[in-house]
């Protein structure tokens, strides 16, 4: 386990580095589980690096770590926040739609980033076809442009990643909560690093601006799994109103 | 002689009456007939036979007429003067003291100058009922004029009488009253005669202030205001201020000053905003001044129920957590509470620059009005891994002693959830909010990052809060499978009135007993609650990867709001009233229900209750049914606050205790209106054409003198028993059987 003056360390110097902590419940604190699936991708630099922004943007404290986990391994109950990327279509049995349904209905946040670029992909489909098997009666639909997803942390207006095709967001709504989330616009590709620091992927057309963005919006998904609708209630909406940050 | 012979005198007016059934004589005449016939045989001359014949015909005929049952009838008729009938109230109201005499002194004196004026006057005194005879004292519990005036009409069957005389205050509790106030032609009582009213008591001689009613609106929402409403009444002080006090629990509240209108009446507003759910005993009381005619009426009791509408949950976390994110999810997802979170999302540590202020979220902390104004209005404080200092900042101490202050006086619930910024990691030690935790921390505390399992203490198999399950083996099952925690705070100890629910494995505290994972606290009115570690969220991942949902972690926060919050369903042994106030005569039903350590019902306990009022004290015990709870019926006697305090056994284990409070609030009429109605007296009089005589005059009474009554005189004189018949019968029968026997005949 690697503790957090060590992934501070690693994840860059010269930037605000936190407050020291004690370091007490370490497990406890936020990680990203990568969902491990035939054909779906493994970008650990980019949820590290999303992590890494988290702790120095935020008083979130995380564990830096990123992990692979199947659907039906029940360690996926060890870590409330996993992504699903990819760029092709892919396969999940019915014990792993099984116990990941059961995984977000009791509290666990899944985030799916569809890497292709293209308007129809193999992901896509498959995609829309797990929210189904999950969420048998609740639809896969935008998310509105006054989710908390959008004002977790960051005032979001476009949630871009490395490319900015679809101009929002997608969820599964249950009650008040998303606990599933996707993203057209490959936002782990706007976050992807190689080992020297340096970004794999360009951003386009937005270039470093866009890069930004999508980081906020990673920051966002990442404080909106942990604070769900907290950004609803009334006292922020209202304080937010009168600053003129809402409308 | 004659009259001796006949059985009485026969009047000269009188006359004959046969008084049998005319077959009764015919009968007899034929059978003495048949008589005569019979007795005609036989050998003898004719004389003979004609003297025997003709006495038995004599005897006989007697017979006859002793049979007809002949009576000597006299009547007479006369014509009496009519009678008086004198109706004194002998109701309580007449025994108010006026000037330093009851008013009933003054009835001696009208029934004398009554007396003085009529023949015949017959007394009776009248409360809610009517009866012969001057009142022996004035304590009847009502007054109904109409109702006493009625049984008077039905016992004089329709003879009219010379006069009817009212002796009252004219403080009718019946209907008669009512319809004289509200209507302008109110029909008048039926009268057996012209009515004479003499008031007694006299508004000009009382002195009396009174609370004449509370209206609470019967139930009140915690920490929500609510208005106790007092209709104040003060005879002999129209115009003045009177201070009107406001009490709780017997402790005064506030007071406030009215003035009484013309009338002597005045209604007074008192606000009040309970911060405590359950039943709490409120009195309004004006001063007792000298020669107060009823001082009982001074004051008045009521009882309030407060409610919570939902439970107000304050959630404040140093930093989103999974910890922090499950807690919210729970809380959001119960509609019974009201939940306002404010996590911290960014600390001074986290600004870099590279953002601007409009591209964030954010809010500033409230904190000064969450922890002075705001705190009131919520039941219960999470503390989630929260570090005051850098936000509270100057005025930490001031901020933290509101804590205290809510926790202490107000009744209020605080729960510390363990972390980083939480313990001795926030700086709690030695501050008034650490005062009142369930744990001493050490502002140098080094916090365990291993996990452990924690351990279920007795404590905490008995204590509502850990009891997941009602069975305390599964009970048992239940925690020992549930998630390891990843780490804790290490605390000193728990503190001395704190019961341990959780324990560390192996961690010993400073005290050398285990160290505390989970412990609960009753400090002054509040509760408080230490979770020292910060993953109890695993408990409900853990049992969802199982698949057995997340009952474990939803119940032991249920557990814990229920119990902070003094839900009774939490309490082993509780006792209720169906209402909260009664009124005299009402039968108060007390519930008590019992239950077993597994909160299942207890049948078989014995149960003691203690019902006190002003120091009077009634007891009564039962015993718990199948059920588990047993009624105890005690009667409404006394006006006042009632505090019921119930203790049950089983066996030699004390069960537990219990408490409430009720109110008889209806007080004697008699006494809640006690100023005389003269207006109402006089203007009995005008519509029934009668007389009113104001108090202190002694005036005539009206009479109606062709009012009277024909008597008739009666004599019977019973001839068929005179013993001048019956020797008749005896010396002619006699004769005839000489004569026969002579004739040598049987």
């Amino acid at each position: 386990m690697i503790d957090r003056r060590r992934f501070l360390a690693g994840a860059g110097a010269g930037l605000l580095l936190p407050g020291t902590s004690l370091g007490f419940g370490q497990v406890t604190r936020v990680d990203v589980a990568e969902l491990d699936l035939p054909g779906s991708f493994s970008r650990p630099s980019a949820w590290k690096r999303l992590l890494y922004e988290v702790e120095s943007t935020t008083s979130v404290e995380v564990d830096g770590k990123v992990v692979r986990v199947k659907p039906d391994d029940p360690e996926l109950f060890e870590h409330p926040f996993t992504v699903l990327m990819g760029q092709d279509a892919f396969e999940i049995d019915e014990a792993g739609v099984e116990q990941l349904g059961r995984y977000l209905a009791y509290g666990g946040f899944l985030f799916v980033d569809d890497t292709s670029g293209r308007d129809s992909s193999g992901f896509d489909d498959s995609v829309k076809r797990l929210a189904r098997r999950l969420f048998p009666t609740r639809p896969l639909a935008p998310v509105p442009r006054d989710h908390s997803i959008y004002r977790s942390f960051f005032l979001i207006d476009r949630p871009v990643g490395r490319i900015d095709r679809q101009k929002r967001l997608d969820s599964v709504t249950v009650g008040n909560l998303a606990p599933l989330v996707y993203s057209r616009n490959d936002v782990s590709g706007a976050l992807e690093r190689r080992e020297n620091g340096s970004f794999v992927h360009a951003c386009v057309p937005g270039g470093e601006n866009q890069r930004r963005e999508a980081l906020k919006l990673g920051i966002n998904l990442v404080l909106y799994s942990l604070t769900a609708n907290y950004k609803r209630d009334q006292a922020h909406v209202v304080a937010l109103k009168n600053q003129g940050r809402l409308e | 002689m004659i009259e001796l012979l006949l059985g009485g005198p026969l009047g000269p007016d009188g006359a004959l009456v046969w008084t049998a059934p005319a077959w009764v004589v015919w009968t007899a005449s034929a059978g003495a007939v048949l008589a005569l016939v019979a007795a005609w045989p036989g050998d003898r001359s004719a004389g003979r036979r004609l003297g025997e014949l003709a006495a038995w015909a004599v005897a006989l005929a007697g017979g006859v007429v002793v049979l007809a049952r002949p009576v000597w009838v006299e009547e007479s008729e006369r014509t009496e003067a009519g009678r008086v009938a004198v109706l004194v109230d002998g109701s309580a109201s007449m025994g108010i003291v006026e000037d330093g005499v009851p008013r009933s002194d003054a009835v001696a004196g009208i029934l004398s100058h009554v007396r003085g004026q009529v023949d015949r006057a017959e007394v009776f005194t009248f409360g809610d009922a009517l009866r012969v005879g001057e009142p022996d004292t004035f304590e009847e519990p009502g007054t109904d004029l109409e109702s006493a005036l009625d049984a008077l009409s039905e016992r004089m069957t329709g003879e009219r009488l010379a006069a009817v005389v009212v002796i009252t205050d004219g403080l009718d509790r019946g209907l008669l009253r009512r319809r004289f106030r509200s209507e302008e032609a109110p029909t008048p009582p039926s009268l057996p005669g012209p009515l004479t009213v003499f008031q007694v008591g006299d508004r000009a001689d009382l002195k009396d202030l009174a609370v004449r009613s509370i209206d609470t609106g019967g139930y009140a929402f915690l920490r929500s205001p609510f208005q106790i409403r007092a209709e104040i009444e003060g005879t002999g002080f129209e115009g003045t201020s009177v201070p009107v006090s406001l009490l709780q629990d017997g402790a005064p509240v506030t007071t406030r000053t009215v003035v009484l209108d013309a009338e002597g009446r005045a209604h007074v507003d008192f606000d009040v905003t309970p911060e405590r759910a359950g039943r709490f005993a409120y009195e309004v009381s004006v001063p007792r001044y000298e020669n107060d005619a009823v001082p009982a009426n001074n004051s008045m009791p009521v009882v309030v129920k407060v409610v919570r509408d939902r439970i107000r949950v304050l959630q404040v976390a140093g930093a989103p957590s999974w910890d922090v994110k499950f807690l919210r999810r729970f809380l959001k997802g119960d509609p019974s509470v009201d939940l306002v979170s404010f996590f911290i999302l960014r600390t001074s540590r986290d600004f870099d620059g590279r953002y601007g202020e409009e591209e964030l979220s954010l809010i500033s902390f409230p904190y000064l009005d969450l922890f002075s104004t705001d705190l009131w209005s919520f039941d219960a404080v999470v503390f989630q891994n929260f570090d005051y200092e850098p936000y509270f900042t100057t005025q930490s101490n001031q901020l933290l002693r509101n804590l205290e202050e809510y926790v202490v006086d107000k009744g209020g619930a605080v729960v510390m959830v363990g972390g980083d910024r939480s313990f001795g990691l926030g700086q709690y030690g030695g501050t008034a909010l650490g005062g009142v935790l369930p744990v001493e921390v050490d502002n140098h505390e080094r916090p365990s990052p291993e996990t452990f399992e924690p351990v279920l203490t007795d404590a905490g198999r008995r204590h509502p809060v850990t009891r997941l399950v009602p069975e305390a083996d599964e009970n048992d099952a239940w925690w020992s499978r549930l998630h390891a925690m990843d780490g804790t705070n290490v605390v000193l100890k728990a503190h001395e009135d704190a019961a341990v629910l959780l324990q560390h494995p192996s961690l010993l505290g400073a005290d050398g007993a285990p160290l505390p994972v989970l412990a609960v606290r009753e400090v002054g009115k509040g509760r408080t609650m230490a979770l020292t570690v910060d993953s109890s969220w695993r408990w409900s991942m853990s049992e969802a990867a199982e698949g057995r949902g997340n009952q474990a972690y939803l119940r032991f926060w249920k557990n814990s709001l229920r119990w902070l919050m003094r839900d009774p369903s939490v309490s082993r042994v509780t006792v209720d009233t169906a209402r909260e106030n009664y009124g005299v005569g009402d039968e108060v039903r007390l519930v008590v229900r019992a239950r077993d350590t597994s909160f299942a019902p207890l049948p078989g306990a014995a149960v003691k209750a203690r019902i006190e009022r002003d120091g009077e004290v009634i007891e009564r015990s039962g015993r718990t049914t199948a059920g588990g709870d047993v009624v105890i019926a005690v009667p409404a006697t006394r006006r006042g606050t009632h505090k019921v305090s119930v203790s049950v056994s089983a066996g030699t284990e004390v069960v537990g205790d219990a408490e409430t409070v009720y109110a008889v609030t209806a007080r004697d009429p008699e006494l809640d209106e006690v100023s005389p109605d003269s207006a109402f007296l006089a203007a009995l009089a005008a519509r029934t054409d009668g007389v009113y005589h104001a108090p202190g005059t002694l005036g005539p009474v009206r009479v109606d003198p062709s009012a009277g009554r024909r008597v008739t005189d009666r004599r019977e004189l019973a001839l068929w028993r005179a013993p001048l018949l019956a020797g008749g019968i005896a010396l002619f029968a006699g004769i005839a059987w000489i004569v026969r026997r002579r004739a040598g005949l049987r």
